[in-house]
């Protein structure tokens, strides 16, 4: 790996070290390509008003999506799969890339859209991770939970107690920023 | 190149046709069960060779362990523990946003300016291994493989890496 390349991913590290480092993951992934729905609504550049970071989605295949998140020229690419659960709408998000030291987990997100507008939050609370501690197989330690069930039982579990409030907390807002 | 093979071919413990060592999501030892040993502390590096491997330390008993070829650094956390006769290192990644970090083993030996280390990733390893092959084997069932194979030349095979003491140009003091 290139020098450059390393510092922009410890910067892009650094960057979702932060806040955006959800306390709850999935081992496996929690929807399947066939689970998954498509929502072309979610495609495009989406910016915070407050910064300058932008979050580019793309088409990925048939439903998938291909997300760039790049903040003050630093750049880390994802992978999402969006799911309903009755009438919210949900992403399975994983980083891209291999790391013979670490296997790529699934996050849990819940988005709205509606009026130019994308928010989002981590289904990650402690009122979750509560909830999931008796039900699932999982890894935990003080920084976060990883659910080791296979993605059928942790989608299950999303199903019943991801849609509660409870299961996400602030939301972050992004505009769809227009094109030139 | 796969990190794994670019660093396990860099420091020359495989060649690169060689089996992936075994690797659980939980940790082997915890900080309080794991020893310190200041004598691991310092740079390393193969007779004649350039890349460096760099150990300091990391809270009471943990170090932070670099891998220098070139411009490529691969950073690692390692907590040192005896097993029976044997020492080893509970190796893993740093914790990265939406990754979950693996760890491995490494069997160490010190001695007079020298640290010697090893893979368990033997076939015999494996086989004795069994059901503690599992990625989510309980870190209580990997410490009792290890006290019944781990010091088991045979867990390792001939795969050892030598490596020097590359003299101080700070005292090891200020290093730790």
């Amino acid at each position: 790996m290139k020098l450059t390349s390393m510092l922009l991913a410890l910067a892009a590290t650094l960057i979702l070290t932060g806040c955006d480092n959800p306390a709850l993951l999935s081992l496996e992934p929690v929807a399947t390509d066939q689970e998954a729905v498509f929502d072309p609504t979610l495609l495009g550049t989406w910016g915070a008003d407050h910064d300058k970071d932008l979050c580019i989605f793309r088409r990925d295949g048939d439903s998938g999506y291909a997300i760039t998140y790049v903040s003050d020229g630093s750049v880390r690419q994802f992978s999402a799969r969006l799911f309903r659960v009755g009438e919210v709408s949900m992403l399975d998000l994983t980083p891209d890339g291999s790391d013979d030291f670490q296997i790529a987990g699934h996050a849990l997100v819940r988005i709205w859209t509606g009026g130019g507008t994308l928010r989002w939050a981590y289904l990650d609370t402690e009122w979750l991770r509560k909830q999931a501690a008796p039900l699932l197989p999982n890894k935990t330690d003080d920084k976060r939970m990883v659910l080791t069930a296979p993605g059928a039982a942790v989608r299950a579990f999303v199903a019943k107690y991801g849609v509660d409030d409870k299961a996400h907390g602030d939301t972050a807002e992004w505009q769809r920023v227009q094109p030139f | 190149m796969p990190i794994r093979l670019l660093f396990l071919a860099l420091i020359g413990a495989v060649v690169l046709t060689a089996a992936t060592p075994l690797m659980w999501l939980d940790p082997i030892v915890t900080d309080r069960e794991a020893t310190f040993d200041p004598a691991l502390l310092g740079v390393w590096s193969k007779t004649g060779g350039r890349d460096l491997l760099i150990f300091r330390r990391n809270g009471d008993s943990a170090y932070t362990v670099a891998f220098v070829s070139g411009s490529t650094v691969l950073r690692f956390e390692a907590r040192l523990f005896r097993s029976g006769e044997a020492r080893f290192l509970d190796v893993s990644p740093p914790a990265e946003p939406l990754r979950i970090p693996l760890h491995f083993l490494v069997r160490v030996w010190t001695e007079d300016g020298a640290f010697r280390f090893a893979f368990l990733d033997t076939d015999w390893f494996r086989e004795k291994a069994a059901e503690s092959l599992l990625l989510t084997a309980p870190a209580s069932a990997i410490r009792d493989l290890l006290a019944k194979y781990g010091a088991d030349d045979r867990a390792h095979g001939d795969d050892i890496t030598r490596m020097e003491r590359v003299p101080p140009v700070v005292s090891p003091t200020q290093i730790e």
